[in-house]
């Protein structure tokens, strides 16, 4: 199965991909987290890991390199792929769980990031999972993924909602577009800071007709981690993720 | 998208032959064409047109 997680910059998308992370590893998945974020660089910390990735653009040669090493056939050549073939050096481990990241924006007037796309699409696309893998996809902020066509061998959209109204706005164009796409599309509702927030949120969002699948209450150990650049600790952010990944699981293996 | 859809066709009638092309050289009577996985393709064909903004297209002149 495979996750994509997206929503409006600053949403919280990152930190829902972390704590769905934690209680699908404890579960016993294998989980493989994909930083498809071409800015932000810390959900590696977030995941508890010391350093980042080497970026899968370095199969390609990277962006500087990229042109020299047009030619030499990659895994990425093949019509499939497992998580066996991806190269070592190209994900971070720790027991069941996995980090890759596509790449990253480096320098100014590096030119645009659709090489990133072309790779993260065919990426998804190629990869094939066992049973008890699952794929979770830090998804760059706003739209544009879906104009790339990168969510288009996913499961399930998850769009996460912060109490702001360019949230919902966001909110709105991811559900026409999911629709468009025929994709199975839930939402989290995200730093959520009291029960009349989330009734009126929950209210706003069924009346946009966009599925509920949990919310994520306001903790301060999400701000502590976020704030200092580490792991989170353990609090009812974490215990209402162990819900929602269950319903995510349920609505989409069945 | 900033990779290149390549369709050949003459005639009024196209038929894509490589999709996210990513380089173009020229060679002999025709272009090599490659992807960012290491995928190449040549065809015969001369440009007839370049298309930036509707989903990045090349189409060559050439017969299907």
């Amino acid at each position: 199965m495979k996750i994509s997680v997206c929503g409006k910059g600053g949403s919280g998308k990152s930190t829902v991909v972390s704590l769905l992370a934690g209680h699908a590893e404890a579960s016993g998945y294998k989980v493989i987290v994909v930083d498809s974020d071409e800015s932000n660089t810390g959900l590696f910390r977030m995941l508890g890991f010391p350093n980042p990735p080497i970026p899968l653009m370095e199969l390609a040669g990277g962006k500087k390199a990229i042109k020299g090493k047009m030619g030499q056939p990659n895994i990425l050549a093949e019509s499939q792929i497992t998580t066996a073939d991806i190269p070592s050096q190209f994900f971070l481990k720790r027991n069941g769980l996995r980090m890759v990241s596509i790449g990253k924006i480096l320098q100014s007037m590096e030119g645009c990031a659709c090489p990133m796309g072309v790779l993260n699409r065919e990426f998804l696309k190629k990869l094939k999972l066992d049973k008890n893998e699952l794929v979770i996809v830090d998804m760059e902020a706003g739209v544009e993924h879906f104009g790339r066509g990168i969510d288009d061998s996913i499961d399930t959209v998850l769009l996460v909602v912060e109490p702001s109204m360019e949230s919902i706005a966001v909110a709105e164009k991811i559900r026409d577009m999911t629709a468009g796409m025929k994709k199975n599309l839930q939402s989290v509702l995200n730093k959520v800071s009291s029960q009349d927030i989330s009734s009126e949120l929950k209210a706003m969002l069924k009346d946009k007709s966009i599925e509920i699948a949990g919310v994520i209450p306001y903790d301060p150990a999400v701000f502590e981690a976020c704030f200092k650049g580490r792991a989170m600790a353990h609090g009812i952010a974490f215990q209402a993720a162990a819900q929602i990944l269950n319903g995510l699981l349920a609505r989409t293996i069945g | 998208m900033c990779l290149s859809t390549v369709y050949i066709g003459s005639d009024g009638q196209i038929q894509e032959v490589m999709q996210d092309v990513a380089l173009m050289e020229a060679e002999n009577d025709g272009y090599v064409m490659s992807d960012l996985f290491g995928v190449k393709k040549f065809v015969q064909g001369k440009i007839k047109r370049l298309d930036f903004v509707d989903e990045h297209t090349v189409l060559l002149e050439t017969p299907i």
